[in-house]
């Protein structure tokens, strides 16, 4: 999700203000928002889970299932620093987000030259004028190697670019679990870091014929458990 | 304006709709007013409903005057908004370019009903008389004082609520609206009279609190002002009582106090479920749900360096307590309001915050005693008893069966007092399992080589896309749901508001890739057509029908790839179904033996004339049951041979596969 809100909108922001866009899986409350009543309407009977404000996934009833892949990660890691993560080819690009106030930008001819419009929560408040000449001038040498002719064309490479360095993550971040835990969580159907890494320990106490793993002493993990609930 | 008209049609009307139809000037009639109300404050909800009505430019009227307003019943509260709300109202006036005032009057139940239409002197001559309860429920001004500098002056418009059994709804002259406001009470106290006596407005003392307060409380400056006086001289703002040193604050009004001076802001609860008469009573000796007061701070003589946190700690039951509420009134709260909010605080805030504070942890018990454990066991063995028999299945005649399983295994394990405790009569609770992977299954079947993991990898990756929304951030301004100073206060305080939004988003453009789209070489993105919200539904039709075909594509790519695991879970279904077949026919010709066999005996006997007809009727029935309804017959039926041959391990690798075939798992990210 790549919406950020610039350092002018954060400044005009009320005191009392709430915002929306401020949170991980911001992506499914979208999907919530504008794709859910269409799965109503199509008998996909989506199953929504939420977790206070956020939705952590939305699962039709053909088998397609929106999940945000924060929720397998540490909480401060960013897009680009998992694409980093696996030393991927594709570099997450730069967009002056400020700039995108309606769908007729779309069709500018040039990307902008303000460089005020190129800050936001992502590039930091701090930067200085020449991290954001780079910044501008790494944009606009993307810009020529796509051949981009509208601003929009620019979005449309920013987007795949973003959307590839997101798919090879997360099938790398795959394997790499899969090599560590021995468990591919796709395969076993677990998307999130708790019940990850639950289902991993239940694992290793079976490789390591623990008590637990097996009928029927199962009931004495349960036991230890029970030992170990407070409240 | 000559007269009052009721709006609430002699009661027949809810307030709601009433206040809706007499606001509704510029629309047809209160539930157009609502339509639209629903059209342009819907942004997200948890109402799916709502948030797919918006797709169709102007939401469905029909569907909402049928269930969201129940046009039918004109007594019903529509549904998301009430008149009890005040961001609702004011949202309401906002739409209709008006700022609304509402009055509430508690009639006595002599009253009765009020007629249709009433002279303008008829309210202002009935909430004379001192002892009637007329408050101030509502007011939209001062938030718009707030912003109006920006723009023209808004229209006022001024209603009075009654709050009895019946309730009506009446317009009132706005000419007379300064006579109305000087009769009413300030509505959390019982202080007789109007609100600009009871409270002091700060403004009048240059927007100084700490002057008012003064006021209040009796302090005179040139003689009641210490040598010691640090220069307190004024606070303009209530955030700055929670930077103030306390102490010297309890020292300023000491002498007119004596121990401490709490000092609060009411902050009417935001929600639809509190109710006109619920504000205004304290029968049961507590405050009523609509009301809340947040502690600014509590001045006494003991906390020079203490935290934030303990300040509750400093209030006595004797402690004054003044009131911030509205705009910038200020008063000192009079019994029994005054013990009542204390109490509420220090119940609240007081009793969590002790515990936070506390250091010694010496009598907190470290271990239980053991007739506490027992008991309690003892209960927890009752409870799960009881739950285990309703899970139970019920058998013939509505009777659960009763299970005598023979234990066999002497191990410990098994004759364990916790192996008993845990295992159900009718056999082991599932406890601490993970499910089997397709990996594992195929380990567990011995064909789990380099070929199969290779495949189960390629099924992942097939099973694996990822998606992305670019937005732009668009400002509402939906209005907040309480005018003033207030509405900034609570941020520090901590009580919540409902949320208002001022900014949001909305996508502009999609992309999605998966493994077959990278090796296709192909890049998909959509962009909508237009700012308006139709056109991102629009956008998000489109990226269904995408998502769906990339899905089948990748599910029959995969079933591909699984043909040979399906075929391996297929010969041993095969196996399964024509040994239990085998099963089956077996069964039936014992069946038949045993029938035909008894039968023929006793069709023998009858046709001796050594049985009567009865008797053999009876007898071939006793005969029947005597085997076929004991232990020692069985014969299973072609589900219960299904379901079981799903529960081994082919069984389970069928539909494990089955599973990740059909899986599609979208990835998005944020950040």
């Amino acid at each position: 999700m790549c919406c950020r809100l610039n350092a002018q909108q954060q400044k005009g922001r009320r005191a009392n203000a709430k915002l929306f866009a401020c949170s991980s899986g911001y992506d499914n409350v979208l999907l919530f928002q504008f794709l859910v009543p269409r799965l109503v309407e199509l008998g996909q009977a989506p199953r929504v889970c939420k977790k206070g404000n956020r939705v952590t996934s939305i699962v039709a009833r053909s088998g397609v299932e929106f999940r945000d892949i924060a929720r397998l990660l540490a909480p401060t890691t960013s897009l680009k620093k998992f694409g980093q993560l696996f030393g991927l080819e594709q570099a997450k690009a730069h967009f002056p987000f400020a700039y995108l106030t309606s769908v007729a930008r779309l069709a500018d001819d040039r990307l902008p030259t303000d460089l005020d419009l190129w800050r936001s929560e992502l590039t930091g408040p701090d930067l200085t004028e020449q991290d954001l000449k780079e910044i501008v001038g790494e944009a606009q040498r993307l810009y020529d190697q796509l051949e981009c002719k509208s601003v929009g064309d620019y979005l449309a490479g920013y987007l795949n670019l973003d959307v590839e360095i997101l798919h090879e993550g997360a099938l790398r971040w795959i394997a790499t679990l899969e090599n560590v835990l021995g468990i591919n969580f796709i395969e076993a159907g677990k998307f999130t870091i708790s019940s990850l890494s639950y289902t991993a320990g239940l694992k290793s106490a079976e490789s390591r014929l623990q008590i637990g793993s097996f009928f029927p002493n199962n009931s004495q993990l349960y036991s230890v458990l029970r030992l170990g609930m407070r409240g | 304006m000559t007269e009052a008209v009721d709006w609430s049609r002699r009661a027949r009307v809810c307030l709601s709709k009433a206040l809706l139809d007499a606001l509704a000037g510029g629309f047809d009639n209160g539930l157009d007013l609502y339509t639209r109300y629903i059209d342009t404050t819907t942004l997200i909800d948890s109402d799916l409903c709502f948030a797919g009505l918006s797709r169709f430019g102007l939401a469905n009227r029909t569907l909402i005057a049928e269930n969201q307003y129940v046009n039918r019943n004109p007594a019903a509260e529509p549904a998301h908004w009430s008149i009890l709300s005040e961001a609702d109202v004011n949202r309401a006036g906002a739409m209709t370019d008006c700022l609304v005032v509402l009055f509430v009057y508690d009639p006595a139940t002599s009253e009765g009903l009020f007629p249709d239409r009433v002279d303008n002197n008829f309210w202002l001559n009935t909430v004379l008389e001192s002892d009637k309860k007329f408050w101030l429920w509502h007011d939209s001004r001062p938030r718009h004082i707030q912003r109006a500098e920006n723009g023209p002056e808004k229209r006022v418009r001024a209603f009075l609520a009654t709050s009895g059994r019946a309730r009506q709804l009446y317009e009132l002259d706005v000419d007379r609206l300064a006579d109305f406001e000087a009769r009413a009470h300030v509505w959390f106290s019982e202080t007789p009279g109007p609100a600009e006596t009871a409270c002091v407005s700060v403004s009048s003392f240059g927007g100084d609190y700490l002057a008012a307060i003064d006021h209040l409380l009796g302090r005179k400056n040139d003689n009641d002002v210490d040598d010691d006086d640090d220069g307190e001289d004024e606070i303009r703002q209530l955030q700055d009582f929670y930077l103030r040193d306390r102490s010297l604050l309890h020292k300023r009004w000491a002498k007119q106090v004596g121990s401490c001076v709490a000092l609060l802001a009411y902050t009417r609860r935001e929600g639809r479920g509190s109710s006109l008469a619920s504000c205004h009573s304290n029968k049961k000796g507590r405050l009523p749900v609509g009301m809340r007061f947040s502690c600014l701070a509590i001045a006494s003589d003991m906390s020079s360096d203490d935290s934030r946190r303990d300040f509750a700690d400093h209030a006595t039951p004797e402690a004054a307590v003044v009131c911030f509420y509205g705009q910038d009134y200020v008063c000192l709260m009079q019994d029994p309001w005054r013990s009542l909010a204390l109490a509420k605080h220090l119940d609240t805030r007081g009793l969590a915050q002790k515990l936070l504070n506390r250091t010694d942890l010496s009598e907190v018990p470290k271990k239980l005693p053991d007739a506490v454990v027992r008991e309690a066991e003892k209960k927890r063995d009752e409870r799960l008893e009881k739950e285990r028999s309703k899970k139970r299945p019920k058998g013939e005649g509505g009777r659960r069966p009763k299970y005598n399983l023979k234990k066999r295994c002497r191990c410990e394990a098994c004759k364990s007092a916790k192996y008993v405790k845990n295992m159900a009569k009718a056999g082991p609770d599932k406890l601490c399992t993970t499910p089997y992977t397709v990996s594992e299954l195929l380990g567990l079947l011995g064909v789990l080589d380099d070929a199969a993991k290779s495949t189960i990898a390629q099924m992942v990756q097939l099973s694996v896309a990822a998606m992305d929304i670019e937005s732009r951030t668009f400002e509402v301004d939906l209005e907040g749901p309480r005018p003033g100073h207030l509405v900034e206060y609570p941020e520090i305080g901590g009580p919540i508001l409902e949320g208002h939004v001022f900014k949001a988003q909305r996508p502009i453009m999609i992309g999605h890739t998966d493994a077959l789209t990278r090796r296709r070489g192909e890049k998909w993105h959509d962009t909508v057509k237009d700012d308006s919200p139709q056109a991102v539904y629009a956008l998000f039709a489109r990226y269904w029908l995408k998502v769906t075909q990339l899905r089948e594509d990748a599910a029959k790519e995969k079933a591909v790839l699984a043909e040979k695991m399906m075929d391996l879970s297929s010969r041993y279904s095969q196996a399964y179904i024509a040994f239990s077949n085998a099963w089956i026919e077996t069964s039936l010709i014992e069946r038949e033996h045993h029938h035909a066999g008894r039968a023929e005996e006793l069709k023998r006997l009858k046709e001796e004339d050594r049985l009567d007809e009865d008797s053999y009727n009876s007898l071939l029935e006793a005969a029947f049951n005597s085997y076929f309804k004991s232990d020692e017959w069985s014969m299973p039926t072609l589900g219960q041979i299904g379901t079981a041959f799903r529960n081994t391990l082919p069984g389970l690798l069928q539909t494990r596969l089955g599973n990740l075939i059909r899986r599609y798992v979208v990835f998005n990210f944020y950040g």
